[in-house]
């Protein structure tokens, strides 16, 4: 996704890409759960 | 400890105390949008800010839409501050005179955690990672908006409390463009200036270059980081005879890491740095920008729900419990290592008057010594800032106790901008909960009835926030991914691993700083745990802001416990502190009371 400006060796550019995809999927991940959990609060009542 | 410390910690409590009342009304000026004397040049460009992005001021928003403004929101800056990170290379991209490297993914996810939640925990060393860009228009823009994001939950949380049988508690885009054009940038232009007349740097020069004074000579290191050694198999020495100055655009970060009580330091020593921090002004300015907004938030409370006296009586459980750990932190550093005292007696060149006055100097800097030290170590973990003036890890096992209770406590003694005042609220309702359970009554805050519902979602506040912390310290001190990074053995690697979670979780910034936490475990859990700390913990209190918004008023009774008076007061401070030491007191009974005892009985770590 952001390897094509790094110059870095094949193997170690594949590694960049995948770290960036988790950290990235992390972050979305996290936020997504952050809406169930406001759905969590509001229906605990 | 001395006279002339004490005279600074009071006088530094008085101004607190004098400004708390003018900037709290103005705070209340301001987010109940009557006219103030800067209208005339903020409401244009907040005209214009609410045309190019579509919000709609007079359109209010119930507590679900504000949380889920305010998720959004910073999701979105999230991602678009770990991008910036990644690409800071990239040569078309403007201020970067060093040609720093791209973050690596993992530091980058854990400092766009770190920013957007006002932590500010910083796993790299910032004039050899970060760009000027990054800090500029990445890390110090996030400064400012998740301090108006805190403000603007505080504001949102008093509305709550304030309205009556109403849906809504404000819009959370006109609250986080008012605090940051209104409070911020204001004091943070005249902050800014009065640091730069003080010598804090501001320019974007590349780093200058100096012919040493005396040059020394050091082992050579190799790649591995390790001595290289000679033929004869003997350290080969290199003779150092420059050393690189980092520069940069500080005063303007400066101001605003303190005013927003955020805390990343432009340079890596923080505010022991001389062009950070130069003078004892700036010193006493910046413990002071720490707490004026939190401070003032005790007034806006009183001001806003009509109980000016209520928003003292908070203020004076803040105050006392700022007393506590300052006298507390201060005396222990004043003490000093007794193992110290007792081996350097026999030193020739120290008499036995010099050690007693010395006191625990390890990991200070000189300039400010054990009070202000003491002082600011109290300050930055009372409020969620996480500005260091000296190194915590190097307090003694007492002294650095204090700033690990103080984040333990949920960080409400005046606390974050905004957070503070949001996290007290939420031990208040639990104060009022427990003195209506007393008296047999149902509990009431402010003429608002505390019911089943709001102490469900006091208390997932109150719980969330030790889980978080403890869980993943119990997993850091199991593993080796985890004990690898301690550079310390016994209960002092143990209290590194513990005050790490505990700032993090509790979204303050500061290090015990001798952890190593640039590793793909630390950077992640870190990561996670201050994501956790932040919105686990805030959703719930929108959602308690919500109901009480939506409650009728009950006329106040001979039999409603006042929120007013010393009692309350008195009340509020057990129930903040029995809630942290019920949850913690194991946990520091392992770390630094350990470290106490073992010290006292001869070893240290």
């Amino acid at each position: 996704m952001l390897s094509w400006k790094f110059k870095l060796g094949q193997r170690t550019e594949g590694k960049v890409v995948m770290q960036d995809a988790i950290f990235l999927g992390v972050t979305i991940l996290f936020f997504v759960v952050s809406l169930a959990y406001l759905h969590f609060c509001e229906r605990v009542r | 400890m001395t006279a002339n410390g004490w005279l600074q910690i009071f006088l530094l409590l008085l101004v607190v105390l004098l400004i708390t009342k003018p900037l709290g009304g103005f705070l209340t000026r301001v987010f109940s949008r009557e006219r103030t004397w800067l209208d005339p040049v903020m409401r244009p460009a907040e005209r214009i800010l609410y045309r190019l992005t579509g919000v709609d001021e007079s359109q209010e928003m119930d507590w679900k839409e504000y949380a889920l403004a305010l998720i959004l929101f910073s999701g979105v800056s999230m991602i678009l501050l770990y991008l910036l990170q990644r690409v800071q290379q990239w040569a078309w991209l403007p201020w970067n005179p060093q040609k720093l490297a791209g973050v690596a993914p993992a530091l980058a996810f854990n400092t766009a955690a770190s920013f957007t939640t006002n932590t500010n925990w910083q796993n790299y060393v910032p004039e050899t990672t970060m760009s000027y860009l990054t800090q500029m228009v990445g890390l110090a823009y996030h400064n400012w908006v998740s301090a108006a994001a805190g403000m603007a939950l505080a504001i949102a949380f008093i509305r709550g409390i304030s309205r009556r049988e109403q849906k809504t508690i404000g819009n959370f885009w006109v609250d986080l463009v008012r605090g940051t054009l209104w409070i911020l940038a204001p004091l943070c232009l005249l902050g800014a200036l009065l640091l730069v007349s003080q010598g804090v740097v501001q320019n974007l020069k590349p780093y200058d270059t100096v012919q040493l004074v005396d040059p020394y000579q050091t082992p050579q290191l190799g790649s591995d980081g390790k001595p290289v050694n000679g033929p004869d198999g003997k350290p080969v020495m290199q003779t150092v005879s420059q050393q690189t100055i980092a520069q940069g655009p500080t005063a303007s970060q400066e101001i605003i890491k303190e005013l927003g009580t955020n805390g990343g330091g432009f340079f890596n020593a923080n505010s022991a740095h001389p062009f950070e921090n130069p003078t004892p002004f700036t010193n006493f300015l910046e413990m002071l920008c720490i707490l004026a907004i939190p401070s003032a938030f005790t007034y806006t409370l009183g001001k806003m729900t009509g109980s000016p006296r209520h928003g003292w009586a908070v203020w004076a459980a803040m105050a006392l419990l700022f007393l506590a750990g300052v006298t507390t932190a201060y005396w222990a550093e004043a003490r000093g290592n007794p193992l110290l005292t007792s081996a350097t007696l026999h030193s020739p060149q120290h008499s036995s008057a010099t050690v007693r006055t010395t006191g625990n100097l390890e990991g200070k800097e000189v300039r400010f010594g054990l009070a202000n030290s003491a002082l600011f170590a109290t300050v930055t973990t009372d409020t969620s800032c996480g500005a260091v003036n000296s190194m915590h890890d190097s307090f003694t096992p007492l002294g650095g106790m204090v700033p690990l209770i103080n984040l333990m406590l949920s960080e409400v003694i005046f606390g974050g901008v905004g957070a503070g005042m949001y996290g007290m609220l939420v031990f208040v309702i639990l104060s009022v909960f427990i003195a209506g359970l007393m008296v047999g009554r149902t509990p009431e805050y402010l003429g608002k009835k505390i019911e089943a519902y709001d102490v469900k979602m006091a208390m997932l506040v109150i719980l969330i926030f030790p889980l978080v912390i403890l869980v993943f310290t119990a997993i850091s001190v199991l593993f080796s991914f985890g004990t690898s990074s301690i550079t310390n053995p016994g209960p002092h690697g143990f209290s590194q691993v513990l005050y790490a979670f505990t700032s993090a979780v509790a979204n303050n910034g500061s290090g015990f700083a001798g952890i190593n936490g640039n590793t793909p475990w630390y950077n992640t859990s870190l990561g996670i745990a201050m994501l956790l700390g932040r919105f686990m913990m805030i959703l719930p209190m929108l959602a308690i802001a919500g109901n009480l918004a939506g409650k009728k008023q009950t006329p106040a009774t001979l039999g409603t416990f006042p929120v007013t008076g010393p009692l309350f007061t008195v009340l509020l401070i057990g129930v903040v502190v029995i809630v942290g030491a019920l949850t913690f007191f194991p946990a520091l009974s392992l770390g630094p009371i350990l470290e106490h005892l073992l010290m006292q009985a001869g070893k240290t770590f």
